[in-house]
């Protein structure tokens, strides 16, 4: 077989690559200077943790480099295509894979514009050789295809992406029965599980902004026997699921959030489930209760932002939660609000959780409301609490007040202020209005003696949180750790006189923290 | 300050020593730590200095190696703490990262030299980042400029080179 060790004089002759797709010099690269050249002379795994960080296409192109190149990029353990080209070419790069050499630990694909046949292409060769985790997504035109850029989609128009999607077909996802993590961010277009096959291997199933369709169903797909090592499902932003059922023996973590209040029926049997969160999905208005079945007595922790009624909604053996968030509280309401409160009627189901997460809401006019937080009773053990607290204008130090007050063993509080954007900073509400009517928060002695850390995220800087902010410190005397995150509106002066104003109200033995904005 | 810290000596395999911080060598190089943790029965608390022979790093390498370790793992010098309240926005970049792309920023063989010190000393962030270096070498080119920019010598038969083509065709 003719060789050539570097010199130039066969290459005139050399061929051209059959689809004429990359050109062959018409001379023989020599090494610069006679060096040598170190790179191919790194040993295999060397290699290999270079060419997993190029694109698959880059690095299967290095085949052609020299012989020592070869198979080279084969045994790369990850594949991945951000942007993803024709589904044809993935699939074919993923067949070039020797399962035996090397294993598939991840599959990474972005796509800009999928139409589901491409989708077809290579799914089921990926499904074949996948023993890790596979994440794929659909991005919009003016998105990023990098891996590691968080979506920025915001401002789209959710109804025109949707039919957008629509138009681009269903992608029917075959059994992964090795692939261990899952992670499917569709942009809404339309997804099929399928109703044969075994996910032996899948511990963590997400999926966001997923139109479900049949006729294989998530439920389905996601309980015993088709997902035996199913631990964690997340399902976020996504439509089209109207009756959610799952019986799972293995399953930890359940989260649901923002399904658009479009879930009718939801049963959930898992007895090993230790954390459920659910956020905006089931359906809920004067005609049709919330349904809800669920069964999981070893919860610890459960979020329920979401429609609640006693009567429909079935949360079982409660007794180990010990970590409760829940539903919208409006402070201040009507008489009929005042009765149908769910958030109340939730509260009530549970004995003493160890630590609490409340969302506290202000309606910019509270003309004619009442303030309902004189409903709400919390047990005194709790030691733990999180407060998002969106005020719109208003006083809110009673507000805070009444609901300490109830919390004497509190050992960890944070706060975090959201403000509607449409409002000013400083905005006050109307004079007279109810918010400020109890000024004896201010004067009335109470300890929360047990308070070590206290956070409060969002501040802005206004007059009603400067003198909260001040009350904490007299109420918590044995408080060890204080942290602020200022909103992202607040000057880096105005950040600094607030820090000094916060430092004047500290003592000695407290370690203040202050960021400019929420820390990731 | 300095004297009361505990150093080491790292010896290069052209045999000059570098002066280093142990705290800050151990937290850089599992390699090194290994090699602390296995004499220091015999040191204990002396007021002897270790001299560890590097014998796969050069001393040219080692000095570049020791500048990366100081910059990053030295945690006095990382951030100015602890009085000065911290401020940091997301988006901001790691204050780090321009000395990285610095630090990276050389020819192939050093390039090369730093692949083989981090993972011969086991630093991984310092891996990390020279394995990426070599990689954005890599992105963007035709096959025939990473041939010449690493010295590559085509090897293959003209028969050869056709089938390599059409085994990888989807890739071009």
């Amino acid at each position: 077989m003719e060789r050539s060790g570097g010199g130039g004089q066969i290459a005139a002759k050399r061929a051209k690559p059959p689809d004429g797709g990359g050109q062959i010099s018409a001379k023989r690269a020599k090494p610069p200077d006679g060096g040598e050249d170190r790179l191919s002379a790194l040993h295999d795994d060397l290699l290999l943790r270079i060419l997993v960080l190029l694109d698959t296409t880059e690095a299967a192109r290095t085949s052609v480099l020299a012989c020592r190149w070869r198979s080279l990029w084969r045994d790369a353990p990850e594949v991945r295509f951000n942007p993803a080209p024709d589904g044809n070419r993935i699939r074919d790069a993923l067949d070039a894979r020797d399962d035996a050499t090397s294993s598939l630990r991840r599959i990474s694909v972005t796509a800009k514009d999928a139409a589901s046949d491409s989708v077809a292409a290579w799914l089921p060769s990926a499904a074949r050789h996948l023993v890790g985790d596979l994440i794929y997504r659909v991005v919009g035109p003016k998105s990023s295809v990098n891996e590691e850029d968080e979506e920025d989609e915001d401002e789209e128009d959710e109804e025109e992406v949707v039919k957008e999607a629509g138009e681009r077909g269903v992608v029917e996802l075959p059994c992964f029965e090795k692939a261990s993590k899952m992670q499917l961010k569709l942009r809404y277009q339309r997804l099929a599980f399928p109703l044969q096959g075994v996910f032996n291997k899948l511990t963590s199933l997400l999926l966001s902004r997923v139109r479900f369709h049949g006729p294989g169903d998530l439920g389905n797909a996601v309980s015993e026997p088709h997902s035996p090592c199913l631990q964690k499902l997340c399902v976020l932003e996504s439509r089209g699921l109207h009756n959610l059922s799952i019986h799972s023996k293995s399953l930890l973590k359940i989260k649901l959030f923002n399904l658009g209040r479009s879930l009718r029926q939801l049963t959930i049997v898992a007895p090993n489930l230790k954390k459920l969160g659910m956020a905006y999905c089931l359906f809920d208005n004067a005609h049709r209760k919330p349904v809800a079945n669920i069964s999981a007595p070893q919860m610890v922790s459960l979020a329920w932002v979401d429609a609640y009624d006693p009567q429909t909604v079935h949360l079982g053996n409660l007794g180990q939660v010990q970590l409760l968030r829940t539903k919208i509280f409006w402070v201040y309401g009507s008489q009929v609000q005042r009765e149908q409160n769910q958030c109340l009627k939730f509260l009530q189901q549970f004995k003493v959780p160890r630590s609490l997460n409340l969302i506290l809401i202000n309606q910019p006019d509270l003309d004619g409301y009442q303030c309902l937080l004189g409903d709400i009773t919390l047990p005194p053990q709790i030691m733990y609490m999180h407060l998002d607290i969106l005020n719109d204008g208003h006083a809110f130090g009673a507000t805070l007040f009444k609901v300490l007050r109830m919390c004497s063993g509190l050992r960890r509080l944070s706060f975090e202020f959201y403000t509607n954007s449409d409002l000013e900073a400083q905005v006050t509400c109307p004079p007279g209005c109810i918010c400020d009517e109890q000024e004896k928060w201010k004067t009335e002695e109470f300890l929360l003696n047990r308070l070590q850390i206290v956070e409060i995220i969002g501040l802005r800087g206004s007059q009603y949180e400067v003198s909260f902010v001040k009350q904490v410190f007299h109420w918590a005397k044995a408080v060890k750790w204080m942290k602020f995150t200022f909103n992202s509106s607040v000057s880096e002066n105005m950040a600094k006189e607030l820090c000094q104003v916060f430092q004047s109200f500290s003592r000695p033995e407290i370690c203040m923290e202050f960021y400019n904005t929420s820390p990731n | 300050m300095a004297s009361e810290k505990k150093v080491v000596f790292l010896r290069s395999s052209d045999g000059e020593a570098f002066e280093v911080s142990e705290e800050v060598i151990s937290a850089a190089s599992v390699t090194i730590k290994g090699m602390i943790d296995e004499e220091s029965p015999s040191r204990a608390d002396t007021a002897a200095t270790t001299t560890l022979a590097i014998p796969n790093v050069t001393a040219a390498t080692l000095s570049r190696v020791l500048h990366y370790v100081n910059k990053h793992f030295d945690a006095a010098a990382v951030v100015g703490r602890p009085d000065d309240y911290i401020f940091c926005a997301p988006g901001d970049e790691h204050p780090l990262a321009r000395f990285d792309d610095d630090f990276v920023d050389v020819d192939n063989d050093t390039l090369i030299d730093l692949v083989h010190a981090a993972e011969y000393l086991h630093i991984k962030k310092l891996f990390d980042l020279t394995c990426k270096a070599v990689a954005d070498k890599l992105k963007g080119r035709t096959i025939d400029q990473i041939r010449e920019t690493f010295g590559i010598v085509n090897d293959y038969t003209v028969e050869e080179e056709v089938e390599v083509y059409r085994e990888n065709s989807w890739a071009f």
